[in-house]
């Protein structure tokens, strides 16, 4: 998977770089408008990471004239300033999701990657480990024993199970799990994590739910 | 009012109106019973001028018969003769036997005299007698008349002139006062303009146009808040930059420790996390003051809004805030009736949010926090009340202010809770505001949605 990353700021960039690097992408960097819109209409990338603050050409003019030129590669868009407008003016102009400053990386790494499953089948049936989470039926079971879910656990459940394998942040969970955000109680989350902790975990020697400290959450058979 | 500028204007100009007219008339009485004097003399010498060519004649009885038979409808006139010896030569007949009271002694010195006496025939002696006593060759002689008439002139005099002193300072109160009250009317458009003036201040203050002392002060004030106004969006531009700019090194810092995270065996790395953390509540911090911002320049996004429905809007979050609250032993409950509004769901949870964080941040374990929601007086209400220790009277309002944050409690806030969702509801035409009958209780309100009408169904 090869990710554009078209960034001025060289703080932000770099570890956006590294950190995709470290996921495993192939990434290529812009630090400025001309020079991103140049690769991205040269290379067929993936995912393009796009910041609206350019020199020379901003993001949302790149992001016009990749359009323009027929490209439809998914393109997220990063933002430091008003929030709802550059969200509306974003996804006006083709981008394809959008992540306002500050954002934890974390969240940067979901949503690339909830880009490249797009168009992808889902899955109703999602398996972690001896953990299986019925999308249909809305059931779960782990070790064959079936397990009994409040409706607001198993959307929990579904959602780390989604993502299985990637750490998401309570942010993420608050917003689409509960579909809005509680900022100050974020640890709404904890405390659900900690019922669907007591109900998949405890009974078991192997831990499925880990905590990221500073991070978030994430489902996976191997720590 | 009852201090008013006009009212003690008016009061001035009467007081000062009643002493001067008060004065004058004194001036004027006085004057005026001098001349009468004046004149009742000249009298008194004419007749004994005349008296002088009759005296010692056979034609004094009848001289003075006629003089002073002329009363009726003149002043009353005596007069008595007699020899150097003090024998009685000749007197008219209303003297009495005794004779008129008076100091005798005064004519025997030879100089004439002027006395003045009560008229006997007068109750209180209210009628007074004014008489000379001289000589006239060999005799002695007196000579007096009353001063009836001057006495009825000048009481008449004093009630007229009392009577106008009376309407002149009425009217000169009444007119102070109106021309007051005139004066005064741009003052009481700029106190309402004034009131009507947001928290900016946008807005100035009328003008007249007249140049006098009042419009002059209009334009001194808005100059005034022309420059309160400059300063205020002056630290606003700034925190609002300063917020803004604390967005970039924000990402880059949570990145670089995220990625030092991933690199420790399963987040083993205590003091990235602990820093990531930090940085979290700093980001918290930096957005809240950003939405602060933006909510109270009234620059934010076009309201987006919609019917909402404040009962249907609470009870999810009162819901998902059940497990905080029973964490802390809290007791936490929703009920009340439906209540439609237009304003944006998204922000008037996040004030609900915020005085339900509040409530439950200050209620110690046992307590209670309750939501209640109704429609009151063309508003529609949220109260939030918590058995907490409650708040001062004098904390009400301060409670609103940034980063005003006494009451302890279990955590500490940002200190922009509560101003953020005050911001909220003026935003849409509403308003928080705290009491404290006992624990501490926040009320949040809207204005009904205009038709009242239904909330359509989620």
């Amino acid at each position: 998977m090869r990710v554009l990353v078209v960034e001025d700021e060289l703080r932000v960039r770099s570890f956006v770089e590294r950190g995709l690097r470290e996921a495993g992408f192939a990434v290529d960097v812009a630090v400025d408008g001309e020079d991103g819109l140049r690769l991205a209409l040269v290379n067929p990338y993936d995912v393009i990471v796009l910041d609206l603050m350019l020199p020379k050409r901003d993001g949302l003019s790149v992001l016009r004239e990749l359009r323009s030129a027929g490209r439809a590669t998914p393109v997220l868009v990063l933002s430091a300033r008003d929030e709802v407008d550059d969200r509306v003016r974003g996804l006006d102009a083709g981008a394809d999701d959008y992540l306002p400053k500050p954002f934890a990386f974390a969240e940067l790494l979901a949503r690339v990657r909830a880009l490249l499953r797009r168009g992808t089948a889902r899955p109703s049936l999602l398996e972690v480990g001896d953990l299986r989470v019925d999308l249909l039926s809305r059931k779960a079971e782990r070790a064959g024993s079936k397990l009994d879910l409040t409706q607001k656990e198993f959307a929990l459940l579904e959602y780390l199970a989604r993502h299985a394998g990637e750490v998401v942040t309570r942010t993420m969970i608050s917003e689409h799990v509960w579909d809005m955000n509680f900022d100050s109680f974020s640890n709404v989350i904890d405390v659900y994590i900690r019922y669907l902790r007591r109900k998949i975990d405890e009974p078991f020697e192997k831990k499925l739910i880990h905590t990221r400290r500073g991070v978030g959450y994430m489902l996976s058979a191997t720590p | 009012m009852n201090r008013s500028i006009r009212l003690r204007i008016a009061l001035a100009v009467f007081t000062v109106v009643v002493s001067l007219v008060a004065l004058q008339i004194v001036y004027v009485l006085n004057r005026f019973s001098r001349s009468f004097r004046d004149e009742a003399d000249d009298r008194l010498e004419d007749y004994v001028e005349d008296l002088g060519v009759v005296v010692g004649t056979e034609h004094l009885d009848a001289w003075i018969a006629q003089t002073t038979n002329t009363r009726g409808h003149e002043d009353e006139v005596f007069i008595e003769v007699r020899d150097a010896n003090g024998a009685l030569v000749a007197r008219s007949k209303n003297v009495p036997e005794a004779g008129f009271p008076g100091t005798h002694a005064v004519g025997r010195s030879g100089a004439p005299a002027f006395w003045e006496f009560a008229h006997p025939s007068a109750r209180n002696g209210a009628r007074l007698m004014r008489a000379l006593e001289t000589t006239v060759g060999p005799f002695h002689v007196r000579v007096g008349m009353d001063l009836e008439e001057m006495q009825r002139r000048y009481r008449s005099l004093r009630k007229n002139l009392i009577t106008s002193l009376v309407l002149i300072a009425l009217v000169g109160a009444l007119a102070a006062y109106w021309v007051a009250a005139r004066a005064l009317l741009p003052v009481a458009r700029i106190a309402a303009q004034a009131r009507a003036l947001g928290g900016l201040p946008d807005g100035t203050l009328p003008r007249t146009g007249s140049g006098d002392e009042i419009d002059r002060l209009a334009g001194v004030l808005n100059d005034l808040l022309q420059r309160i106004r400059e300063e205020v969006l002056r630290v606003r531009r700034l925190t609002a930059d300063a917020a803004h700019a604390l967005r970039t090194p924000l990402t880059a810092i949570r990145g670089h420790l995220e990625l030092q995270a991933a690199a420790s065996p399963d987040g083993a790395n205590e003091h990235v996390a602990t820093a990531i953390e930090q940085v979290d509540e700093l980001t918290r911090f930096v957005n809240r003051l950003l939405l602060l911002e933006k909510l109270e320049s009234g620059l934010g996004e076009s309201h987006a809004r919609e019917r909402l429905d404040l009962l249907a809007l609470a009870r999810p979050i009162v819901d998902h805030l059940k497990v905080i609250a029973e964490e802390r032993e809290v007791s936490l409950e929703c009920h009340g009736e439906s209540a439609a509004v237009d304003a944006d769901a998204t922000q008037t949870r996040q004030a609900i949010l915020n005085l339900l964080d509040n409530a439950l941040r200050h209620t110690p374990a046992g307590g209670k926090v309750s939501v209640e929601v109704g429609a009151r007086a063309g508003f529609a209400e949220l109260a939030v009340a918590d058995s907490g220790r409650g708040l001062p009277a004098d904390q009400l309002e301060r409670v609103f202010e940034r980063f005003y944050s006494t009451r302890a409690g279990s955590g500490a806030g940002t200190g922009l809770g509560l101003p953020i969702a005050r911001a909220i509801a003026r935003s849409f035409g509403g308003d928080v505001t705290a009491s404290s009958p006992d624990g501490a209780r926040f009320v949040l309100r809207l204005p009904l949605a205009a038709d009242g009408g239904s909330v359509p169904s989620a």
